[in-house]
């Protein structure tokens, strides 16, 4: 019987180690306004979406400690879905079973079928981060469902390869996507989007768990591409390049710094003139105030480091509690539904302003092109602003002056 | 069991499955308790209740696959990815879709044909190669439905809607209990029966020693076909059921993981026992459930809530691990022994009835 | 061409690297290993965390890695494998899943699940060198050559030379008549899993160094799996003709096929050989009655 009583003192030792650990009172009092978050906090997804998730939980955790919204504490419910569809669905059934107003999705795009399954189910409005399902697009947009922050969009398609161009006479640009929807969609629209600007384009798409990618890269090589870009998750943009540059190629690579975090990007490629980084937000180098925020926060409630994925989370935080400070108390979906879709949050200085409209869930999106000056990353040109439907095409308007 | 007092008199009473009245009791009692269930439990329990019917009868299957007939498969998860795709596919390929009651057989149908074709490289393989053989069926299954998928143009998973059989709407968390607790229920008995019947004997016979099977009249090759297409076909009706419950289906939903942890179902319920599969199935499932309950319910200051999800994740496969070594019989082996102890109590042992002095 | 061949070369030479992991633990414990993956990703993580204490000299940081990673190998089979001595062959498959659970797990836990870079944390650039027969490669591409032909000539002469690797030889095929002869097999089991679990590790580094170390880059240790299944579990000399047949197969379906295909090439050869040759074209033909 030895081995049952090694079982249960194990499990004992786990259960009276976190029993002795309380949290700490909330600041305000009152009934709680109610956040519901499934994110891929593990899996293959966590390395993006862990942070964003983070980031949004030390907003709301600073956002209760100073009293937070309309005297309202406001209650995060995090749940871990491993980027999942029947984890998401479970989650999506735990939050409605709580009662939550909202919800926000950080996870693949695997999970956003059951989260609007039951989101429609229970009416309750859901925002997705930096991708968002077909039902969230412009312009016949499902009133439950926005996007806040941005990654690449079928709107902002056209703002990388118009960067390719600028800086590149006559470029060839070598798109890479995986496996995955919302990787190779946008490939693929990408390479549409090409043809039309008359820039030539090789696709490859690759499974979700490739090995090795340089035949790929040799593919591209041989091709003759001088740019190469890719969108989905993970550091596929990162390994492509690298197995380019091993094999001696001095073609650029416009990466987007929203898979791979722009401190990592920039402390691996110092100095290297080919590396241009794509960013809808201001990075931590130029340190306005918002990132001192998130430093002293991160700081106060005990994470060890961040990086530019927090601030996504951070900003969504910040749209989340300008929404439920115009719903005011008590909440209904109806009220959230006319509140966000005619919203306009201000982010502040490093995400610029937020616009939604009835038929434009997702928002103009900004990006703004960094290269490198000596060891780090420095934007270059003006702030780029895509409309919503991407069709507005003027290019060059400084932050500031984003309506 | 020797000096109870209960004797059976007839045939009958000798066959029946549950045959003291004490087990009958427990068993109306179970049943009680399941069927009043949903009106006590908040919906997110009832969800969970579906999932571990759902997976139940996934294990079981899988458990007539791997510990009667003692092929040991890890493709589990291909089947199911048949069942709720042919699902998907025939919603959508017709309009108006057609119905519940059409969809889900035909699933079965399919899962079966493909559970023919994965049997053929049992009847010359053995052990490890079995394995391996099902697990690349698994990675062509799954590699198949993931370009139906993105061919169809489906971005996130195909949604099904709403099954219904004549008046019955499958919508609700309560309906979806009840209808799958009745699923559950009949195929319980079917295998009980199975097990118990001339097949069953063959399939445990070749699970045993298929030579020695195959030397006394046994035909293997009927008996392993018969295994696998039996237990593809409900296993693809499972994902069918599956796909409606969830009302999408989505490819990346049936990774190598559900395979594996079906299989971890029936060892670490037992296997090669029925009782065994359900033990396994609530245990496996429910488990990231229930840590996730206990670490929310003790409280983990804000600091460590990053934390939370990967120490779950860690813990789950700590246990797995921990159970195999510390009692390989798994949890039917454990109920076997609580079992004894309390039939034997105050005694701890008696003696055997047949002696030698 | 040759751009192509050598880069494949480099792939062939971690999947036998890796490959050779499998082989030597199936021959003590007759389990497929699915934690060693894990256990590749755990040694570059090792390796990680020695960065900084070492001030990034990889000439230390990366031996005591090693050695680490050899200690963790013994305390898994003396903790886990031992007690499964005469279980079922599933039952050890899937403690060996749970492992391979519990490592990720720890893995997020406690390096987060953030990207690292080897090469970053031990100030080496990866730099490109042009080879004499026109390709290029990188520095820890060669590393990975280097070290895996280094690695399985040593294994080579370890088991055909050496009396240990005699012992260990013996006590694989009948440990019953070797324990007999007074060799401790239990010892020798847990010295293969050792040595299991340092090629893993290696295979774990070089893989950090010249790609990304993330706790899900046990993907590549699963991927290698196939390469013991095509050249024989239970055989070293079929890892190197497995890992060619592995590597080659699916990078020519990435580069002159369809990239989607490029994982589930592995799949398809092995399906190939489960269906004609199911112990491996160099396995030995009786392993399969004796299962």
């Amino acid at each position: 019987m030895f081995k049952y009583r090694v079982l249960i003192s194990v499990v004992a030792i786990v259960v009276l180690v976190f029993t002795g650990c309380r949290p700490a009172a909330p600041v305000a009092k009152g009934e709680p306004y109610k956040i519901g978050m499934t994110a891929a906090l593990t899996g293959p997804a966590a390395g993006t979406a862990g942070p964003e998730a983070e980031g949004f939980r030390l907003y709301m955790q600073k956002l209760n400690d100073s009293g937070g919204i309309n005297g309202h504490p406001v209650e995060l419910t995090v749940q871990d879905d491993r980027g999942e569809p029947t984890q998401a669905a479970s989650n999506m059934r735990k939050f409605t079973d709580q009662g939550v107003h909202i919800v926000r999705n950080t996870s693949t795009s695997a999970t956003f079928a059951p989260t609007m399954q039951e989101a429609k189910r229970a009416n309750i409005p859901v925002v997705f981060t930096l991708t968002a399902p077909q039902e969230a697009q412009p312009s016949t947009p499902d009133p439950l469902f926005y996007l806040a922050s941005h990654g690449i969009g079928t709107q902002s398609i056209w703002v990388y390869l118009d960067i390719m161009k600028t800086l590149t006479p006559s470029p060839k640009v070598g798109l890479l996507g995986l496996q995955i929807p919302q990787s190779s969609l946008q490939i693929q629209n990408m390479a549409k989007e090409a043809e039309r600007m008359g820039i030539p384009a090789l696709v490859k798409i690759v499974p979700a768990d490739t090995v090795d990618i340089t035949p790929v890269a040799q593919a591209f090589q041989e091709w003759g591409a001088n740019w190469v870009f890719y969108t989905g998750p993970g550091a596929f943009s990162t390994m492509l390049f690298d197995a380019l540059q091993k094999a001696g190629w001095k073609g650029n690579v416009l990466d987007q710094s929203a898979s791979v975090p722009f401190e990592t990007t920039e402390q691996k490629y110092k100095g290297n003139p080919n590396v241009f980084v794509g960013s809808a937000y201001v990075p931590f180098s130029e340190d306005l105030a918002p990132h001192k925020e998130l430093k002293e926060a991160a700081q106060k409630y005990g994470v060890t480091s961040v990086n530019s994925l927090y601030l996504i989370g951070w900003h969504d935080g910040i749209v989340f509690s300008q929404i439920l400070k115009q719903t005011g108390w008590p909440v209904t979906t109806d009220k959230l539904v006319n509140v966000m879709q005619n919203l306009k949050a201000d982010r502040g200085p490093v995400m610029g302003p937020l616009k939604w409209t009835p038929t434009d869930h997702v928002g103009n999106y900004n990006l703004r092109i960094y290269k490198f000056q000596g060891d780090k990353l420095v934007g270059t040109g003006p702030w780029f602003v895509s409309d919503p439907l991407g069709q507005n095409r003027t290019s060059f308007k400084e932050l500031k002056d984003i309506k | 069991m020797p000096g109870s007092g209960h004797f059976k008199t007839s045939f009958q009473k000798d066959m029946a499955v549950f045959d003291t009245p004490f087990r009958k009791l427990w068993l109306g009692i179970l049943l009680a308790a399941v069927v009043a269930f949903p009106f006590f439990a908040p919906r997110y329990y009832i969800h969970l209740g579906n999932l571990v019917l759902l997976s139940s009868i996934g294990a079981l299957m899988l458990n007539i696959l791997t510990g009667y007939t003692g092929l040991i498969s890890l493709g589990h998860a291909a089947f199911l990815a048949a069942g709720g795709f042919t699902v998907a596919a025939l919603v959508i390929s017709f309009n108006p879709p057609p119905p519940f009651w059409v969809t889900v057989p035909v699933a079965g149908v399919v899962g079966a044909l493909l559970g023919l074709l994965a049997s053929l490289p049992a009847l010359r393989l053995r052990a490890v190669y079995l394995i391996l053989s099902t697990v690349s069926i698994h990675y062509i299954v799954t590699l198949t439905v993931s370009l139906y998928q993105s061919g169809a143009g489906f971005i996130s998973g195909i949604n099904v809607p709403v099954g219904t059989i004549g008046p019955l709407k499958l919508e609700n968390s309560k309906v979806w209990f009840y209808f799958l607790l009745a699923v559950t229920i009949l195929v319980t008995i079917v295998c009980i029966n199975l097990v118990r019947s001339r097949i069953g004997r063959a399939w445990m016979a070749i699970r045993d020693r298929d030579i020695a099977a195959a030397a006394l009249g046994v035909n293997v090759a009927y008996y392993k076909i018969l295994a696998f297409t039996f237990s593809s076909g409900v296993t693809a009706i499972v994902g069918a059921l599956g796909a409606y419950y969830l009302n999408f289906a989505a490819a990346e939903e049936y990774t190598i993981w559900v395979g594996i942890f079906y299989i971890a179902m029936i060892i670490v319920g037992g296997i090669g026992s029925i009782l065994g599969s359900f033990f396994g199935a609530i245990i496996i499932t429910l488990t990231p459930y229930l840590l996730d309950g206990l670490f929310h319910w003790i409280n983990v200051p804000p600091r460590f809530q990053a934390y939370f999800f990967a120490i779950q994740f860690a813990t789950f496969g700590l246990l797995v691990a921990m159970f195999l070594i510390l009692e390989p019989g798994g949890l039917v082996a454990l109920w076997r022994k609580l079992r004894t102890y309390f039939e034997m109590w105050p005694l701890k042992y008696h003696r055997a009835p047949t002696t030698t002095k | 061409m040759a751009q192509f061949l050598s880069n494949t070369m480099v792939l062939v030479a971690l999947y036998a690297l890796l490959g050779s992991g499998f082989v030597i633990v199936y021959r003590a414990s007759r389990v497929l290993n699915f934690a060693h993956g894990e256990l590749m990703m755990v040694g570059g993580y090792f390796a990680f965390m020695l960065a900084s204490p070492t001030n990034g000299n990889m000439w230390i940081a990366i031996p005591i890695a090693l050695f680490f990673s050899f200690a963790v190998g013994a305390a898994i089979y003396f903790l886990a494998m031992y007690r499964m001595i005469g279980q079922p062959l599933h039952s050890a498959i899937i403690v060996t899943i749970g492992l391979s659970i519990l490592l990720r797990g720890i893995a997020t836990l406690v390096w987060g699940a953030d990207l690292r870079y080897l090469s970053t944390a031990f100030n080496v650039k990866n730099a490109p060198h042009l080879l004499p027969w026109g390709a290029t490669l990188a520095t820890f591409d060669l590393a990975i050559i280097g070290s895996a032909a280094v690695y399985l000539i040593f294994l080579f002469t370890f088991f055909q030379r050496s009396k240990l690797g005699f012992r260990m030889r013996a006590s694989a095929e009948a440990p019953l008549l070797a324990s007999q002869r007074g060799i401790n097999i239990y010892f020798l089991f847990a010295l293969s899993w050792s040595l299991a679990t340092l090629s893993a590790s290696l295979g774990g580094i070089l893989y950090g160094a010249n790609n990304y170390l993330t706790p899900e880059i046990g993907v590549v240790g699963l991927a290698a799996f196939s390469v013991p299944l095509v050249g024989g579990m239970d055989s070293l000399k079929g890892v190197i003709p497995g890992a060619f047949l592995v590597g080659f197969s699916q990078n020519i379906a990435m580069r002159y096929f369809d990239p989607k295909f490029g994982m589930a090439a592995p799949m398809i050869l092995l399906l190939i050989v489960l269906l004609t040759r199911p112990w491996g074209f160099w396995g030995t033909k009786e392993e399969i009655e004796r299962v």
